[in-house]
């Protein structure tokens, strides 16, 4: 089997904490996998060790096949890409020449200018933006430079995307959306690996989902595998059930009071 | 969000306000060139052209050798001051993402002023101004990349822009310390290392100063798309493979340089790098393949007017010119950015 992402045995050590403790992962390529966990598990560690943003203490990454803490910046940027968790932003430039920065990695590509037109109109498309294309970014609501973050992102056009909650910011519509365009590009062969909060949002839209605490994978699989009522209560200690979903093939989380007993 | 900023007042496409900033330097030199205590009509500028090309074979006249040996270098420096500054300020502004940085208020130009007296001390009395030109690119150059070191490591934009006041502070002191005990005639005095001026512009310092401040500017033009892509922020840059280490520092080099010649030949003068970014952004966009050139035309167009005021309003004293880009800089300054904050509210 071909692994798009993979991970073996991960540890990620600042000073005397532990953030990342011996966590594997392996992606084939084409499906979604979400990770989920509470504050201060180690997800954003582990995407940025994926990303190359951050050298594992022990253990190895491979993104299609290349070491992310020894390629270059611009090798990477041909096999992944990275939207990280930021505030409102600075940037000067209009959405649509943010997006089109997406395409830096392949300025030397042999393809027009009207090809690299399409794929930029494309990723907007997908994530709702192309109405705002000539808007300064720094105008934008947050949830609306997400998306054109995440449009970016697209643009970019490799075969891994990595996200660091990308629907924090958005409304439930368009965290649908993203969702949906997410599953279309999946659908298409891209690999993503996607940290949520939402426990709800994985389970919906995720082929596999990892489920981090404190550092460790606590459990690896389909949604249905990881997600149960007494592993998620006790990983947030919070009392939680989890039922089929009435109008989809997954699971729903649902919290419950803290006095009430667990099935 | 309501109808807020659709794109800059794109008044002139980029190409057009090129255009006319060209256009605006040249006629501000010729009004610097043919104003001045000695009366010099454009029948004079055009004689001293036409003996220097060897086409006239008329008699010298005193105006001649006042054109070529005291105006022309003057306006040449006030061009490469202003747009050394300027595209230092411009490439400042997009290295960090704050609209404060610039080469005075983050202490470059001071740490440059430093270089540029400890260049004085090791050349040779009656030597050329080498020494001084590159001490004082690498002093700026090293403030640069030490402010570089503060923003890795401050959260803050406000605290960036207090640790840039800070070592400007202490520069400025120093130098101030050296050039008064120091007390010789070869080094100018404090208040221009303070306020800057260009009546010591010869063709000497000019022969030295500008080619500097020009690497510099190319250096800085040649790393516009990474400008463009920095403002994504670092870490989006790198994410869309940007060398980020490596752009940043050739930037900071050239910033050095950029703002070493122009400390060299003109001395410190605030604002220029401050304001000709803030008003050119507005005009024509963020996008730096534009920004730059439009910053070297305008920043030297600015100076070179600047300065023709510096020595013509109180005339027989002159004004150091630093003390005018401050007086005239200060309210353009602050009206953008309360226009700016308006919009943003």
């Amino acid at each position: 089997m071909t692994t798009a992402v993979r991970a073996e045995e991960i540890t990620y050590r600042r000073g005397s904490a532990v953030l990342v403790d011996g966590v594997s992962l392996a992606t084939e390529p084409g499906k979604i996998v979400g990770i989920v966990g509470p504050n201060g598990a180690g997800k954003t560690t582990l995407l940025r060790i994926l990303a190359g943003d951050l050298i594992p203490t022990s253990g190895q990454a491979r993104v299609q096949e290349l070491d992310p803490s020894r390629a270059t910046p611009i090798e990477l940027a041909r096999v992944r890409s990275y939207l990280s968790p930021r505030g409102v932003s600075e940037n000067p430039f209009a959405v649509r020449d943010t997006v089109a920065m997406g395409r830096h990695p392949h300025r030397r590509a042999m393809i027009d200018a009207d090809q690299h037109d399409a794929i930029v109109d494309s990723a907007m498309e997908r994530t709702d933006v192309l109405h705002l294309g000539r808007r300064i970014m720094s105008s934008l609501s947050s949830g609306e430079q997400q998306r054109v973050g995440l449009a970016r992102v697209i643009a970019q056009g490799t075969p891994v995307i990595l996200l660091d909650e990308p629907t924090s910011s958005l409304d439930i519509g368009h965290q649908e959306t993203v969702m949906r365009a997410l599953r279309s590009l999946a659908d298409d062969g891209t690999t993503i690996v996607v940290v949520l909060h939402d426990i709800n949002l994985a389970a919906a839209h995720s082929d596999r989902i990892m489920l981090l605490s404190a550092g460790q994978a606590a459990a690896t699989g389909t949604p249905s595998e990881v997600l149960t009522s007494e592993r998620l209560s006790s990983v947030y200690r919070q009392p939680m059930r989890v039922v089929d979903h009435p109008h989809r093939a997954c699971p729903l989380v649902l919290t419950v009071d803290h006095n009430a007993a667990i099935d | 969000m309501t109808g807020l900023a659709i794109e800059p007042d794109r008044r002139f496409s980029p190409a057009t306000a090129l255009a006319g900033l060209s256009v605006g330097l040249l006629a501000l030199a010729m009004a610097g060139l043919l104003s001045g205590a000695v009366a010099i009509g454009p029948s004079d500028l055009l004689h001293m052209i036409g003996r220097r090309l060897g086409l006239t074979s008329d008699a010298e006249r005193l105006t001649d050798s006042v054109l070529w040996a005291i105006r022309l270098p003057r306006v040449l420096s006030g061009a490469a001051v202003g747009a050394g500054l300027a595209v230092a300020g411009t490439a400042l502004q997009g290295t960090f993402r704050n609209q404060m940085a610039d080469p005075s208020l983050v202490g470059i130009s001071p740490a440059a002023g430093l270089g540029a007296v400890a260049g004085i001390a090791l050349t040779p009395a009656g030597g050329t101004p080498i020494l001084m030109m590159l001490g004082a690119a690498i002093a700026g150059a090293g403030a640069a990349l030490f402010m570089r070191r503060i923003a890795g490591r401050v959260i803050e934009s406000n605290q960036f822009i207090l640790v840039g006041l800070a070592l400007g502070l202490a520069m400025l002191a120093w130098l101030g310390t050296i050039v008064l005990a120091w007390d010789s005639p070869r080094v100018p005095t404090f208040t221009f290392w303070v306020f800057g001026g260009l009546a010591g512009s010869t063709w000497k310092t000019l022969a030295v100063g500008a080619p500097v401040v020009l690497v510099g500017i190319a250096m800085v033009a040649g790393s516009a798309r990474s400008l463009d892509l920095l403002a994504l922020g670092e870490v989006e840059a790198r994410h869309v493979g940007l060398d980020v280490d490596r752009v940043i520092t050739v930037i900071l080099i050239g910033v050095g340089l950029a703002v070493g010649g122009a400390v060299g030949l003109g001395g410190a003068i605030g604002f220029v790098g401050l304001v000709a970014p803030l008003v050119l952004r507005r005009w024509i966009g963020p996008a730096h393949r534009w920004l730059i050139p439009a910053s070297a035309l305008g920043g030297g167009a600015a100076v070179v007017a600047i300065d023709t005021l510096a020595r013509t309003v109180a005339s027989p004293v002159e004004i150091p010119v630093g003390l005018l880009t401050a007086i005239l800089g200060a309210p353009v300054f602050i009206w953008f950015l309360m226009r700016a904050g308006r919009s943003y509210s």
